[in-house]
């Protein structure tokens, strides 16, 4: 989730968390504090880039956009997880039937 | 400058983190204020969404850390605060330590030399030692119950000698050396004929002592220990054969034992010397090299640091004992 919002325009930690909460009509609750770990692994691993920035309302902050390695590892967890809720809808199906 | 750079990026990420949460919380506390909260509550309201702000902050950076190791540094920075806090217990604590290894140290140091590590001739577990015990001799024992060994007993045992390879015995001493730059007193080891045969450690160059160095009417032959060799002579092979003078005596060097090599009983060695087994009436030491396949000894007399035993068939033993006993009577 946080790879595939980044991909959309880079945001800072807060914008994250609103975009993914909108996008999901408030289905989906990120625990705002456990974003800030999970992005850190991504800086880490060297998906994510960091650069200073000023928020909406003229703070500083860090602004996370994604790298190129990210774009790669988003592209194969979409095909991963698309293949597993394939998988999902077809034995839901079945059981359907 | 660059050894140091992850210290530098690293404090960066610290602060990126700590920049981040910041503003995310003061983002979040703008917003509940416009939907019309006071501040206080606002606060409070965005810091319980926010979820515990150390906890997340800490994790944040431990992404950026080795995490054991720097557990270790805060609790080795906790312990050296605390000791010094109380430095006479910081000092028992330290002087227990020290002592107790450097007590182990220098057990297991003995323990290795005299029981673990193997001597250091070919085929060692077949050196022996022999003790000539004498419960029932006042007088002529020791208080350890051990007799001296004679010149006249050892060559007994030498001529009758079937159980051994080789037998030999030396003993500890000094000599004055003169003629080679300054005069000098030094340790040496006088060693009977089969010693080295017993030791089995050919000599670094030159040759053996003979069996007719033996003879008091011989040369007087000597052998060089190597850091003797070294030290006196500065390693020139062409010392075999060249004479010094010992205790005043023209010797004839024949050769040098190899680095390291030494009788075990002293360790400083600088030279040996084969002197007239007859004009001693006493030996500090007992050499055997056990015969027929059966297994090499080694026997020591009192005073002497007692090597190790080694495991010899009932057949050889009792053989040894009856040569003994055969000799003796």
């Amino acid at each position: 989730m946080i790879l595939q919002s980044l991909r959309l325009k880079p945001m800072h930690g807060y914008a994250l968390v609103k975009h993914i909460k909108q996008v999901s009509d408030n289905l989906l609750q990120v625990e705002e504090g456990s974003l800030y770990p999970a992005l850190q692994r991504m800086l880490k691993e060297g998906l994510l880039e960091a650069q200073a920035g000023i928020s909406a309302k003229g703070r500083p902050t860090r602004i996370y956009r994604l790298a190129t390695a990210g774009i790669r590892h988003l592209e194969s967890e979409v095909v991963s997880f698309e293949r597993m809720f394939a998988g999902f809808t077809r034995v839901l199906a079945a059981a359907k039937a | 400058v660059s050894r140091f750079s992850p210290f530098f990026f690293r404090n960066r990420r610290y602060n990126d983190i700590s920049v981040s949460i910041q503003e995310h919380i003061d983002e979040r506390i703008d917003e509940l204020m416009e939907e019309g909260m006071s501040r206080d509550v606002a606060e409070r309201t965005a810091r319980r969404d926010f979820g515990n702000v150390a906890l997340f902050r800490e994790r944040s950076r431990e992404v950026w850390q080795w995490q054991r190791l720097e557990s270790l540094l805060v609790d080795l920075k906790h312990v050296c605060r605390r000791l010094g806090r109380s430095p006479g217990f910081a000092i028992t604590v330290v002087l227990t330590l020290a002592i107790g290894i450097g007590a182990n140290t220098a057990v297991f140091s003995v323990l290795n030399s005299v029981l673990l590590r193997p001597l250091p001739y070919p085929e060692p577990q077949q050196l022996v030692s022999l003790h000539l015990n004498a419960p029932g001799a006042p007088g002529l024992a020791e208080f350890r119950n051990e007799l001296r060994l004679s010149a006249s007993m050892y060559l007994t045992f030498a001529a009758h000698n079937r159980a051994f390879q080789s037998i030999g015995v030396w003993g500890p001493g000094t000599a004055s050396i003169t003629g080679i730059a300054q005069p000098e007193q030094v340790n040496t080891a006088q060693i009977s004929s089969g010693v080295l045969e017993t030791l089995n450690v050919p000599a670094f160059t030159g040759q053996w002592l003979t069996a007719a160095d033996q003879d008091s009417h011989g040369l007087g032959r000597v052998m060089l220990s190597y850091g003797y060799w070294q030290r006196r002579f500065g390693g020139d092979p062409s010392v075999v054969g060249r004479t010094i003078s010992v205790n005043s005596q023209p010797r004839v060097i024949v050769g040098v034992m190899p680095r390291g090599f030494k009788s075990s009983i002293t360790t400083s060695i600088s030279w040996f010397r084969w002197p007239s087994i007859r004009s001693r009436s006493t030996w500090l030491a007992l050499l055997f090299v056990a015969s027929r396949g059966s297994g090499r000894g080694l026997a020591l007399h009192r005073r002497m640091p007692m090597w190790r035993t080694c495991s010899m068939s009932g057949w050889t033993h009792g053989r040894m004992v009856q040569d003994l006993i055969r000799t003796s009577t």
